[in-house]
């Protein structure tokens, strides 16, 4: 019996972790079909930089001029938002014109969206988990996983929410100026004024010809 | 009352108080005695019990029966704090899916054990 509840734990538990992810991931797919005439997408970060504190990877090589234009670009982004939680999955393409206009020549096709990840699953999970944990301590008074629940729910030690912005650009490509170069940014922020960048996803997506 | 030792009442006091304030915080009682009061009484008394082998229990009938009063005197108190007009600040209640799973598993737990005893 224990086994049995021991497995179905952990399986929730992996099942929680991997689906919502992934169910995000196909919806986003879903929105941004256009003809691709040829895909370049490279599945690794293989590039890290430490930019004035911040941390940007991307799967291209960067230099100098591209990691002041990817700082300024999403620490002082004064274009609209959409603010959203992770509840709310009603996202759509909204075209904006170049970010600042005059040092970039790209433009964001669709967002910029900022996410309030409340984790509320992964608490969920660490709350019954370390309340049955709870249970195998030797004292009287942590035996019952219902009394070690409330009391890790009442304390709220648990995680804090995070914060992400999101965005999709295109610009000329480099090589071939007959094409189209697509990018998906990914920013985390510090707190909830989405304005202190700490660690940017900058992806090269693919090209397509204009 | 056999299996139910006095000392429980040390846990359960200060928890019970702990679930007043989630229920109804603006209570002037808690001006007096703040919620880390209660929250410090229990992980004291927790840590306490991890070296004192009279607040450490090895029976495994008594622990089955602790486990039944505490579901028992915790879900009644869940009722009677919601049928009192409360809204718990920290999202327990029934309508918490998470509070559904620590049930079950705690039935189970019992259940499973009890059997274990009556097989022995």
């Amino acid at each position: 019996m224990k086994k049995i509840l021991l497995s179905s734990l952990i399986a929730t538990c992996l099942l929680s972790a991997t689906i919502p992810g992934r169910l995000a991931f196909a919806k986003e797919n879903s929105v941004n079909t256009p003809d691709i005439e040829s895909s370049s997408l490279e599945k690794e970060l293989d590039h890290k930089y430490n930019y004035d504190g911040l941390t940007i990877e991307s799967n291209i090589k960067l230099n100098e001029a591209d990691l002041q234009r990817i700082q300024s670009e999403v620490t002082h982004s004064n274009i609209p938002k959409k603010l959203e939680t992770n509840d709310n999955s009603n996202r759509g393409i909204v075209p904006f014109g170049p970010v600042q206009s005059g040092t970039y020549t790209g433009s964001i096709i669709r967002g910029p969206v900022e996410r309030i990840n409340t984790n509320k699953n992964i608490k969920e999970i660490a709350n019954v988990f370390v309340a049955w944990i709870g249970t195998h301590l030797p004292t009287k008074f942590t035996k019952s996983i219902v009394a070690n629940y409330f009391f890790n729910k009442m304390t709220g030690w648990d995680f804090k929410p995070t914060y992400t912005s999101e965005w999709i650009s295109r610009a000329s490509y480099t090589y071939n100026h007959n094409y189209w170069q697509y990018f998906a940014t990914i920013v985390r922020h510090s707190d909830s004024d989405f304005d202190n960048p700490t660690d940017v996803a900058y992806y090269s997506l693919y090209t397509e010809k204009k | 009352m056999k299996y139910f030792n006095y000392i429980d009442l040390l846990f359960y006091v200060p928890l019970t108080f702990l679930m007043v304030y989630d229920y109804f915080p603006d209570l002037s009682m808690f001006n007096f005695i703040p919620r880390e009061i209660y929250i410090w009484v229990i992980l004291g008394l927790v840590i306490f019990s991890l070296f004192f082998k009279r607040l450490q229990t090895d029976n495994r009938l008594e622990i089955v029966y602790s486990q039944i009063f505490s579901l028992s005197y915790l879900l009644f108190l869940m009722i009677i704090l919601t049928v009192s007009g409360g809204e718990s600040l920290s999202g327990i209640g029934f309508d918490d899916i998470g509070t559904w799973i620590v049930i079950i598993l705690s039935i189970a737990r019992i259940v499973s054990q009890k059997r274990k005893l009556q097989k022995e």
